[in-house]
């Protein structure tokens, strides 16, 4: 009796030994939009992975959402070093299927590629009191600036800054593990950077939050939401805030599943696109 | 926005009733299955540290037996039980062992492992992770 217990142990400490970091299920948060871990449309101040000390992890990441008029897919790798670094890249792609019918321009899509890199400054997003903060950078790069010049755009690059804090409660609320991420990112970027940089309402970085939270309902499953401000600053084109509600799955530390309901407001003119996120994360 | 936050707010600071471990019959000891459950749950716990080769060599000078009431006692005491943990304290009982931040990840993964073989569900298994955390400024590094 004693043998076979212990022989199972073995076997159940062998499965968890496989290559990944030290750190625990769930604690690296999934990638998201922009390549950086996170939740699905913002960035956390979590390292991407499981690294902990003396540890390197590294991820791939492919993501698609299907709205109403458009369809965003993003490629992504990232990786996390010490659980002090993190380094990603995105190439996005809006396919703006709706208005190339429009204006016939068959094949009409917005190309952006992001690298990003995140600096984790302080404290420990279960062990610390205080939240884990770090700091973050997405440079950006617009690579269908001709078109999106004629709508008012001043660039093609630019830099978003951000200032993360991330705290997960152990057994709060209800008993279960909840969490709460807050941004405050300094940014020029029209929708994200998918319609440039700086625009003819206004040409100065702003300062926008942005708000997650929900709870791990088991070891593997997180349910929760986003919310990302927004701010127009083309005439031609009013952007709104962006929302989703999601859920994460982590079956084991090399992968991970998000599905999600975005709301992603109006953009380019076209009102209301709410759709399917999905994304899908291995990592070793 | 604003309603956002505050809801965020209330439910994970709003003070709840049911987390009072110091009353004996709700005690998280009684819940969790007395000394039966923790005596079960160290059982797992040590064959586990002992097999897990990135910190077994952490127990090489460890007495098994001593080490395994203590753990119990100190379970025991921490979850509202009728035991006194008279050991030493967290500082003083890693003091020279130099236990980093991947060491004490390892721990505590084999800890969710043991509590998943003793069949522990998951809010109590998060209420004893919630009571040993903040230990972690006082292992590490010492």
């Amino acid at each position: 009796m004693k043998n076979t217990t212990n022989q199972i142990l073995c076997l159940l400490l062998f499965s968890q030994l496989l290559m990944a970091g030290a750190r625990q299920l769930g604690t690296g948060g999934v990638i998201q939009i922009e390549g950086s871990s996170g939740s699905g449309l913002i960035p956390w101040a979590t390292i991407t992975g499981y690294s902990q000390e003396k540890e390197i992890d590294y991820n791939l990441t492919y993501t698609k959402v299907s709205l109403n008029d458009y369809k965003l897919k993003v490629q992504g790798f990232s990786l996390g070093w010490n659980n002090r670094i993190e380094l990603s890249l995105a190439k996005q792609k809006l396919s703006a299927f709706r208005l190339a019918e429009l204006t016939n321009n068959p094949g009409l899509a917005f190309n952006q590629d992001v690298l990003g890199l995140k600096v984790r400054l302080f404290g420990d997003i279960i062990y610390s009191k205080a939240p884990q903060i770090s700091v973050g950078f997405q440079r950006k790069r617009n690579r269908d600036f001709q078109i999106i010049q004629t709508l008012g755009a001043v660039n093609d690059t630019g830099v978003d800054v951000y200032l993360s804090a991330t705290k997960l409660f152990l057994s709060k609320p209800f008993g279960l593990n909840g969490f709460i991420n807050a941004n405050i990112r300094s940014t020029n970027a029209n929708e994200i950077g998918f319609l440039g940089f700086g625009g003819d309402l206004n040409n100065k970085r702003r300062l926008l939050y942005e708000l997650s939270s929900g709870i791990f309902i088991n070891k593997k499953t997180a349910i929760g939401f986003d919310y990302r401000q927004k701010k127009s600053q083309l005439n031609a084109a009013s952007e709104g805030d962006w929302k989703d509600v999601f859920v994460g799955y982590f079956p084991n530390k090399h992968l991970s599943l998000v599905l999600s309901y975005v709301d992603l407001g109006s953009i380019f003119n076209l009102p209301k696109q709410t759709g399917w996120y999905f994304s899908v994360t291995g990592g070793f | 926005m604003k309603h956002l936050f505050l809801l965020v707010l209330v439910l994970f600071f709003f003070p709840s009733c049911k987390n009072n471990n110091k009353t004996t019959n709700n005690s998280l000891y009684n819940q969790i299955g007395g000394n039966e459950k923790i005596v079960l749950l160290v059982d797992h716990l040590v064959t586990i540290l002992l097999n897990d080769k990135r910190i077994s060599f952490l127990f090489e000078e460890t007495n098994k037996a001593d080490f395994s009431t203590l753990l119990i006692v100190q379970i025991c005491h921490e979850t509202g039980g009728m035991c006194k943990y008279k050991g030493l304290n967290m500082q003083e009982a890693h003091s020279g062992m130099n236990i980093n931040k991947r060491e004490f990840d390892n721990f505590v993964e084999d800890f969710i492992i043991a509590m998943d073989v003793s069949n522990i569900p998951f809010k109590h298994q998060n209420q004893l992770l919630n009571i040993f955390a903040p230990m972690r400024k006082e292992i590490i590094g010492q």
